[in-house]
């Protein structure tokens, strides 16, 4: 017997009916809908049920539909992802302005294989990007990390 | 009469040297994001929302409109010579401009596109001065019940407009709406949905929200893009030579381009200012138009026709579009809905008042309009010969450089982490949506006008005491009711229709 596939495109609707469950039943509880006069809960939990009746109609369709390509996602779509996240975790040790430079390094050179050339380029730009427009001119105080702020 | 005295006021504020310079910075800024491929006018704009938080509010909304502005011009550069849209609004740009290219002519391509730009242009800002205080005023007459109607309108507009399928687009919208009702309630204050977080507290960041939706969810998206965009360049069409003596069009090229643009430039500019419509569907409605007329070659084998209709039209869309945001709040497009967005964090209120609360603000940004107008077609011109050398730099290298503008963008403008993770987030959110054909600009169209609607909405049924009757007591609410039905009910009819006609071919 064959066995049926779990089509990736319900993940998005099965996601938004959890979404908007959530939203009506915490609404309901803590916010109240109506007391001689619309409460904060009013408007969200109309939207929500909106959003949950249009979400199990989206579900059904993209069910229904078999024409539709299945959603492909690839390798390199995930390392750009990783890519940003192990900026944002660098950021805790060794500030947001080093860990961004060392990240566009390590891109260019193991994922683009770009020549050091291009690379030195690319990294005086950005350096002067985030040091001369965002902390000279806007004086934005990037953070700089556990190990800086024990040295600094 | 009264309208252009409000200008010539416009124009002392549209020309102190402060917004002559963020104007030439906006047009050079808009040149370059428009002509690299894949970044477009809204990752553009909120890319570069956070350099505008210097600025006082009517310089920054003037350097943001220069940007949208000249990317406009920009679009086409990289699809005339590429065959790569740099943005959506040049898609049909490049059906003519590329195969003129191929012919020998990319100089007169890019010309015919640059002078028909600013003419579209010049009529969108023309009718735009006219109207929009007009419209205003209508929007005097609006109370809470109408501007709920108005509000609902577009946000069902963009949401059917945009993509194909309506379910989706209320989905969307529909989330756009509850991600912004969390943090505090508009009319209380009192917490709402903030799950115990003291960041929740807060809402969710307008700019860290759109830079990840659009900017960061483009560069996930752009790596794709990467092994097209290498074969492209080693090609030797892109390895041309300009200049701009030899790219001036002769005296029958101007001939053939004029009608086409001045008819699209009006057709254009009213496309632009309803909700939802945009850049890109004036320049389709624009193209298809001149489909419509006669071309002395055919469309899409290189027609200047084809090239003025649709960069006509976009640049006019592009100014029309400033109508409903300054006169009603309501942007036309995602692009609107960050500089909607951006207005209201510098502490403005776009709506029927603005032009009477603000009017250095309205008029000094529709007078500045005129001068983007002007700079970005002499940046335009005399960027020509440069034009190989800008769109040489590959895909690959913009990969590292916009995440890195997004993750400092994000943390700039919220001063602290938890911006950076709402952009991280928001931006795999956006990319996933993306991927299972889920428009994101209605989300952040549906994200911006939220607390409005909502508060229009709540006043409204407070004042009729929660009765429905509010929403259909007059002659005016009952057209825009109507309106509004139609807008639902029409996909659903043309689904159903479809339907029916399918099974009726399968018997």
């Amino acid at each position: 017997m064959e066995k049926k596939k779990f089509n990736l495109r319900t993940v998005i609707p099965l996601a938004t009916i959890v979404f908007s469950l959530v939203f009506i039943l915490v609404g309901l509880k803590d916010y109240g809908f109506w007391k001689g006069q619309p409460t904060p809960g009013f408007f969200p939990i109309i939207i929500a049920v909106v959003l949950l009746i249009s979400s199990i109609a989206c579900f059904f369709q993209i069910a229904r539909d078999k024409d539709s390509e299945p959603v492909r996602y690839n390798r390199s779509e995930l390392m750009v992802m990783l890519g940003a996240a192990s900026i944002i975790l660098c950021t805790f040790i060794i500030g947001l302005v080093p860990s961004c430079l060392i990240y566009i390094l390590l891109w260019l050179k193991f994922v683009e294989h770009a020549s050091w050339k291009v690379i030195v380029i690319i990294e005086l730009i950005m350096a002067a990007i985030i040091l001369g427009v965002f902390t000279f001119w806007l004086q934005i105080r990037f953070p700089m990390g556990l190990l800086l702020d024990m040295i600094l | 009469m009264e309208n252009f005295a409000s200008l010539l006021a416009g124009f002392q504020v549209a020309l102190a040297p402060e917004n002559i310079g963020v104007c030439l910075l906006g047009a050079v800024l808009g040149l370059v994001v428009g002509a690299m491929p894949g970044i477009g006018s809204l990752a553009g704009c909120a890319l570069l929302l956070p350099l505008t938080y210097k600025f006082n509010p009517t310089t920054a909304i003037i350097m943001l409109g220069a940007l949208y502005y000249a990317n406009m011009y920009g679009g086409s550069f990289s699809a005339i010579l590429l065959n790569i849209p740099g943005d959506s609004p040049a898609i049909t740009t490049a059906l003519d401009g590329y195969p003129m290219a191929r012919k020998g002519r990319p100089g007169q391509a890019l010309m015919t596109a640059n002078l028909s730009s600013f003419i579209g242009g010049t009529i969108g800002i023309l009718i735009l001065t006219v109207t929009a205080s007009g419209l205003a005023t209508i929007g005097l007459m609006f109370g809470y019940a109408e501007m709920t109607i108005i509000l609902l309108i577009a946000m069902t507009s963009i949401s059917w407009l945009i993509g194909e399928n309506p379910i989706k687009g209320i989905v969307i919208t529909m989330l756009g709406i509850l991600v912004a009702s969390i943090g505090m309630d508009t009319l209380s204050g009192a917490p709402r949905y903030e799950f115990g977080n003291m960041y929740l507290l807060g809402g969710i960041p307008f700019t860290p929200f759109i830079i990840g939706c659009v900017g960061f969810a483009q560069v996930i998206k752009l790596i794709n893009e990467r092994e097209a965009d290498e074969k492209k360049r080693a090609s030797d069409d892109s390895k041309q030579k300009l200049s701009i003596k030899d790219s001036m069009p002769t005296g029958h090229d101007l001939g053939r381009m004029l009608p086409p643009t001045l008819r699209s430039g009006v057709v254009g500019t009213f496309v632009g200012v309803l909700p939802g419509s945009g850049a890109t569907t004036g320049s389709m409605v624009g193209y298809a138009m001149q489909k419509k007329f006669k071309s002395e070659e055919p469309m899409g084998t290189g027609a200047i026709e084809g090239i003025a209709a649709s960069e006509a039209a976009n640049n006019a869309a592009a100014a029309g579009a400033f109508a409903p945001l300054l006169a009603l709040g309501i942007p036309g497009s995602g692009t609107g809905a960050v500089l909607l967005g951006g207005l209201m964090m510098w502490g403005l209120n776009p709506g029927p008042l603005l032009f009477d609360t603000n009017p250095d603000f309205c008029w000094g940004l529709i007078s500045s309009m005129y001068v983007a107008n002007i700079f970005t077609l002499l940046v335009a011109i005399l960027v020509i010969p440069f034009l190989i050398k800008i769109l040489s730099v590959p895909v690959k290298y913009m990969i590292p450089i916009i995440t890195c503008v997004c993750i400092v963008g994000a943390y700039s403008t919220s001063n602290s982490m938890y911006g950076v993770i709402v952009m991280f987030v928001s931006g795999i959110v956006g990319y996933l949506l993306d991927k299972n054909g889920f428009p994101t600009a209605p989300m952040l169209l549906a994200f911006v006008l939220a607390p409005m609607l909502e508060e229009n909405m709540r006043k409204a049924f407070i004042a009729s005491r929660g009765s429905l009757g509010i929403f259909a007591d007059s002659p005016l609410k009952l057209v825009l009711l109507a309106v509004f039905l139609v807008l639902i009910l029409t996909p659903t009819v043309k689904a159903v229709r479809k339907k029916m006609g399918g099974k009726k071919t399968a018997v």
